[in-house]
């Protein structure tokens, strides 16, 4: 399974960051930076928080 | 290029002549340049800096003045205004906002839309519809204060008690010492409620939100009083600004005859149409951000404590990001976001509730009076450099 971002939806709001550090950074410009792609087994509960934290409901997971 | 702050040409974007028509007065300086001094700091009058000063992380809101300008003095209310959410900045103000983002997150608040669907019925039902109506008082004013009793599982007979709170506690932004001791007063009311709500719903926890914010304590995330101040906060940041923006939106849908019927016979456009609606007319004039370090930014060096005033008026209608910025045009293929409920860290926490409030109320306006008319147009009052609202929306619902 693979995480996916909307860049054109994205407003740097950082919940991600902070909900899956593992996966998501925001940089001091407010630039999100997708730390890792591939999501590993047993992070899905951190990826699925930041999901539905996103305030513009920019992030997905996409099946294989 | 280099640049400094000081050889900027001035505008007086902070003067009552310049809202006599702010829409031509942007327009003609986002012509010349995309940055100006004004009276207190600078103004931006291009999408594409006002956005990126939004999500700069060197940068944030203004916040811990608003009551030092108000002249409060409980030390209560001092302690809730420095110390509430909004006022926080860097790790404590994404500890405190993601502690709750999930229940205003697009997800949750799909789940709670239908319930608030039938809120607005529940108004429209005990609406008189067979004269003129005033909207906003009538309806518009009533849909966030339910929704604040909805959100903490309170008794919606105390409908009036949360509005006068309202009112009173949002009279901290109009500076005037005059008001300090009603905003004090409705503030150590609220204050007492809301324990009040504490303490009775800490016997069963429910779905709702106060429930919510309490997990949140008993897992640790939220210290007792970060909760007790998230559920005051709610109440100030809900009301004003969702029922202005809806009587806005209104009234623009109302002034394009062609276009609402449109919406009304497609009302799946409606979330994108009354997206187009806050880009052409929204409730906040301007986003504020002020420099917490010194900083280099696009050429200029900018002094911590630098403040900046991110026009929305003028970023909504940047010619460079909008074909024909000032038509109303529910059919845009894919618009860029409006900046009306700002961005970066601290965008709008609400914001996909209130779209959805202003979203619901429609559907029901269409769904019960789909021949409503306005009976004469709308003015507007321009209340600089915060927000804009109506003087009154004036209807016929069943005409």
């Amino acid at each position: 399974m693979r995480v996916q971002v909307d860049r054109e939806k994205c407003i740097g709001n950082g919940m991600c960051a902070a909900l899956a550090p593992k996966y998501f950074d925001i940089d001091n410009e407010g630039n999100l930076i997708i730390l890792s792609e591939a999501l590993d087994r047993g992070d899905e509960a951190d990826v699925e928080s930041a999901i539905v934290s996103c305030p513009v409901g920019a992030i997905r997971i996409l099946e294989n | 290029m280099q640049r400094t702050l000081e050889d900027l040409a001035y505008v007086p974007s902070l003067s009552s002549d310049w809202w006599i028509d702010p829409y031509r007065n942007f327009a003609a300086v986002a012509e010349r340049d995309w940055i100006y001094r004004n009276d207190k700091g600078y103004e931006i009058v291009r999408y594409k800096p006002h956005q990126n000063l939004l999500r700069n992380r060197k940068l944030s809101q203004e916040h811990h003045l608003v009551a030092e300008r108000a002249g409060i003095q409980d030390p209560d209310v001092k302690r809730f205004r420095t110390s509430f959410m909004i006022a926080t900045v860097g790790d404590t103000h994404v500890r405190l906002r993601s502690s709750v983002a999930q229940f205003f997150g697009v997800q949750h608040v799909e789940h709670i839309r239908k319930d608030i669907n039938a809120l607005i019925h529940r108004i429209f039902d005990e609406v008189e519809t067979d004269r003129e109506i005033e909207l906003y008082d009538t309806v518009c004013k009533r849909i966030p204060a339910l929704t604040y009793l909805y959100l903490i599982g309170g008794d919606y007979g105390d409908e009036d008690f949360v509005a006068r709170m309202s009112d009173s506690i949002l009279k901290i932004f109009r500076a005037d010492l005059s008001l300090r001791e009603e905003i004090e007063g409705a503030y150590q009311e609220l204050f007492e409620y809301v324990e009040g709500k504490i303490s009775e719903r800490e016997q069963v926890l429910s779905d709702d939100f106060l429930s919510h914010v309490l997990r949140q304590r008993d897992a640790g995330v939220l210290t007792a009083q970060e909760a007790f101040d998230m559920i005051v906060l709610t109440l100030e940041a809900s009301t004003d600004n969702t029922s202005h923006q809806m009587a806005m939106v209104t009234s623009v849908f109302m002034e394009h005859p062609d276009q609402w019927s449109f919406i009304k016979e497609h009302p799946e456009i409606l979330t994108k149409a009354v997206d187009e609606a806050i880009r052409y007319r929204p409730r906040s004039l301007s986003n504020s951000r002020v420099a917490l370090e010194d900083l280099e930014w696009e050429g200029f060096s900018i002094p911590k404590g630098t403040e900046f005033f991110l026009s929305v008026l003028a970023a909504n209608r940047d010619p460079f990001i909008y074909r024909n910025p000032n038509a109303f045009d529910i059919h845009r293929e894919a618009p860029p976001p409006h900046q009306m409920f700002g961005g970066g860290m601290t965008v709008c926490l609400g914001s996909v509730l209130a779209r959805m409030e202003i979203q619901e109320f429609f559907k029901v306006l269409i769904e019960r009076y789909p021949n409503a008319v306005a009976t004469k147009p709308t003015t507007f009052e321009y209340i600089p450099p915060v927000v804009a609202q109506t003087c009154g929306v004036h209807l016929v619902l069943e005409p």
